[in-house]
């Protein structure tokens, strides 16, 4: 039997002789890895008159990137996706959309307009993501910015402040204030291990009193970064007072949020798909002539000597594809439900990762009533378990909007909600978001909820990788099983994500297009 | 469900029970996916896997080829929020809206179901790490409702134990312990499973127990199995 030599199968061999850092310099000397930041768009070389057929499963954002790419390189592919619809996790909920959860399936009653839509899945674009950026460029998907941190919004704690919410502008200019006091005192009284230089001290002290914006004694007695309490515009501003810094330090909102827009993937710009990104989505579709199948559930894979066969339900009926490979980005947790005849260790990887049980709740609004609070865009925070509240970027100033009444990054809360039926989570919210905003309900007109961990053919949401099961199981799933290559956000390290998707199907795309090309050149393996 | 999707799926429950090759027969895992379950179905399989053999992944037990009376407790069971209320039991949680929403009609009819089903065994990489002898040893006390070959017992309501995973048996045993399951006032079936687990003090005591269960019943892949093994072959990537 012929067999053709990858890449992957160089990296193999590197790898058994020189470790897993080894392989990662090779990787990236092959340009299989890509450097941080850069573009790692696979380039499939073209078949010409050669058939070679992809069975691809699964119609999220990683089956659709590689029908796209495969089939303009003159591959043939089949898509099958078991949801009724197509995006996966890509998911926008408008007028009349079915949230296909079990046991709970609802209807959205939000209006039927433009403006009025819930992205339930991946809702922001980091400049950065080039492959999801080249896509929307590609295929003239319309982008707008994303507000992901609005300093007017509210941080409400039950632990502090009387559980009353605060302005996330005056927490964070307050807490940098007295941190910046506290080390310029220490600065003064040489409270440092190694002593600095009268000029680095001379530095550092400037440095201080710009980030806390202390005032000229090096004090911290309020700043204008926290907003006026009274004037500033006709007549003289007077600063508000300041937080309490031990109320402060009881939030909780230091532990990641007051730090959320500083992350590598949530820092500005951000942007988001114009209408819903599920225009992303509709960007592949509008251009993908293979067929995909709806409806279609896979209940066999078999990995045949040089072919995949797989085995699906579709209206009723059973029907077996065969393909020179397969692209597999059904969930791995649901994989391990469906009878193959993988080894045993491949099996054990995919049953090994935990999922993640990420929960939306979205409520349509009569009135936008954040931006008469000065609020246009970005999240509250509080640490009930509903966790964020945001306020949409888009349709600013026009009559109604969609707010984000909960996303739970929290696997208990995600439960909590899980276990309540579909108005008892609505009703939790409400209850909840009433300490932030306590008009909140007589603004509600009609409120869905998404919970990932239940929806029907996903049962889960962002694998739940570990340091350790990195270590032991990721390159097993990374590397393909004979013709069969797993895909999706769930092998890769940014899962969640579309542009892990996207990173994961052009990795798999590389390596077969390796494969295809040593095959069509005949060489052998040794 | 409207009269003609009624008699559509006892239909095919008919077929199913025509075809099935017994209980807990061990198709071709191949073979077996050749076969459609009724749409009304298919939901079922996204977490109990295909052909309802269960799936470790998201810890849905393997629940073809269990007696019809039992599912029908079971699933009533849910109903009646017996089982799947603790935030200790996530997979509970997840099976529970599910059956608090059929009528008993489709209680009776999914119990018939599940239980003319029969699923590949699964394989062995998801078996429960315990010691059969000490198991063996410790089943004795249990033999006494749920038989000594583990194939239970319609009159004291004792269900087959060599259907399910290790792992199910171990986790539904501690949830017994703990109070997770069969602490419900009016749960009288699972009190009593509840008091009989009051003497398995130590962990390792269960899954030795699920362990001896498990060999009992076999797997597809492990050599002890007297079940035909599947003929596949089957392509390594190999460098």
């Amino acid at each position: 039997m012929k067999q053709p030599f990858s890449r992957r199968d160089f990296l193999n061999l590197i790898g058994a002789a020189g470790g897993s850092a080894a392989v990662y310099q090779s990787s990236i000397a092959l340009g299989l890895i890509p450097a941080a930041g850069a573009l790692s768009l696979t380039r499939l070389e073209p078949l010409h008159k050669t058939p070679r057929r992809v069975l691809i499963l699964g119609a999220g954002i990683s089956g659709l990137v590689c029908a796209y790419e495969l089939e303009r390189a003159g591959y043939e592919c089949v898509v099958l996706e078991a949801s009724h619809r197509i995006g996966g996790r890509n998911m926008t909920v408008r007028h009349g959309d079915t949230i296909d959860e079990l046991g709970h399936a609802q209807t959205c009653h939000f209006d039927r307009h433009p403006n009025l839509y819930f992205n339930a899945g991946p809702a922001r674009i980091p400049a950065h993501h080039k492959l999801l950026v080249h896509y929307c460029k590609t295929f003239q998907i319309p982008l707008e910015v994303f507000v992901n941190e609005d300093r007017n919004a509210w941080v409400q704690d039950s632990n502090a402040f009387g559980g009353k919410p605060v302005r996330i502008r005056e927490y964070i200019t307050d807490a940098r204030g007295f941190i910046a006091e506290m080390l310029s005192k220490a600065v003064n009284r040489d409270e440092f291990d190694a002593p600095f230089s009268d000029l680095d001290k001379e530095k550092l002290l400037e440095f201080l009193h710009a980030f806390g914006d202390l005032n000229e004694n090096n004090l911290y007695r309020g700043s204008i970064r926290a907003g006026y309490k009274t004037g500033g515009m006709v007549a003289h501003g007077t600063l508000k007072g300041t937080l309490d810094f031990s109320e402060i330090l009881k939030s909780d909102f230091w532990r990641f949020r007051m730090h959320w827009a500083e992350q590598e993937d949530q820092a500005a710009p951000l942007m988001q798909a114009v209408g819903g990104m599920d225009n992303i989505v509709k960007g592949f579709t509008d251009r993908i002539r293979s067929p995909i199948i709806t409806s279609a559930q896979v209940r066999g894979v078999t990995l045949q000597n040089n072919q995949v066969q797989v085995i699906y339900q579709h209206k009723g009926k059973l029907h077996s594809l065969n393909g020179d490979y397969c692209l597999n980005s059904i969930p791995k947790h649901l994989l391990t439900g469906i009878p193959n005849n993988f080894p045993n260790d491949y099996i054990e990887a995919l049953g090994a990762v935990p999922r993640g049980k990420l929960f939306k709740i979205a409520f349509q609004m009569k009135q936008r009533f954040w931006e008469d609070d000065a609020i246009y865009g970005g999240i509250s925070w509080t640490n009930q378990p509903i966790e964020q509240i945001w306020y949409p970027s888009h349709g600013i100033h026009s009559t109604k909007g969609i707010m984000l009444g909960a996303y739970t990054f929290d696997k208990k809360h995600g439960e909590y909600f899980e276990r309540l039926t579909p108005a008892q989570r609505l009703e939790e919210a409400i209850r909840q978001a009433e300490h932030i905003h306590p008009d909140y309900r007589g603004y509600i007109e009609s409120g869905v909820s998404v919970p990932w961990g239940r929806m029907n053919h996903l049962m889960g949401c962002n694998a739940l990788w570990t340091d350790e099961l990195r270590a032991r199981y990721f390159n097993r799933l990374q590397q393909p099983e004979g013709r069969h290559y797993l895909i999706g956000d769930q092998v890769s390290y940014h899962a969640g994500w579309e542009e892990g998707a996207m990173s994961s199907a052009h990795f798999a795309l590389a390596d077969l297009n390796q494969r295809v090309q040593a095959e069509l050149r005949g060489d052998a393996i040794p | 469900m409207t009269r003609k999707s009624l008699q559509h799926m006892a239909q095919a429950v008919a077929f199913v029970w025509l075809t099935a090759t017994g209980l807990v027969a061990a198709a071709d895992s191949v073979d077996s996916t050749r076969q459609t379950v009724p749409a009304a179905y298919q939901a079922c399989e996204v977490c109990h896997g295909v052909r309802l053999g269960g799936n470790y992944g998201v810890r849905a037990p393997r629940i073809s080829g269990l007696p019809a009376w039992y599912v029908e407790n079971q699933l009533e069971g849910f109903k009646h929020n017996f089982r799947g209320q603790l935030p200790e039991d996530s997979a509970g949680l997840e099976m529970q809206p599910i059956a608090a929403q059929l009528n008993p009609g489709e209680v009776s009819e999914a119990a018939a179901f599940v239980s003319h089903l029969s699923s590949p065994l699964p394989p062995d990489v998801f078996r429960i790490q315990g010691n059969v002898q000490s198991g063996e040893h410790l089943y004795t006390s249990c033999a006494v409702c749920h038989g000594d070959q583990g194939q239970g017992n319609p009159a004291v309501e004792a269900p087959p134990l060599t259907i399910q995973d290790g792992w199910y048996l171990a986790t539904q045993l501690r949830h017994f312990r703990e109070g997770i399951r069969g602490a419900v006032p009016g749960d009288l079936r699972g009190a009593q499973m509840r008091a009989a687990t009051r003497v398995l003090s130590e962990d390792q005591n269960i899954d030795d127990i699920a362990a001896y269960l498990e060999q009992l019943r076999g797997f597809r892949n492990s050599p002890e199995s007297d079940r035909p093994q599947p003929d596949i072959s089957t392509t390594r990537h190999q460098p």
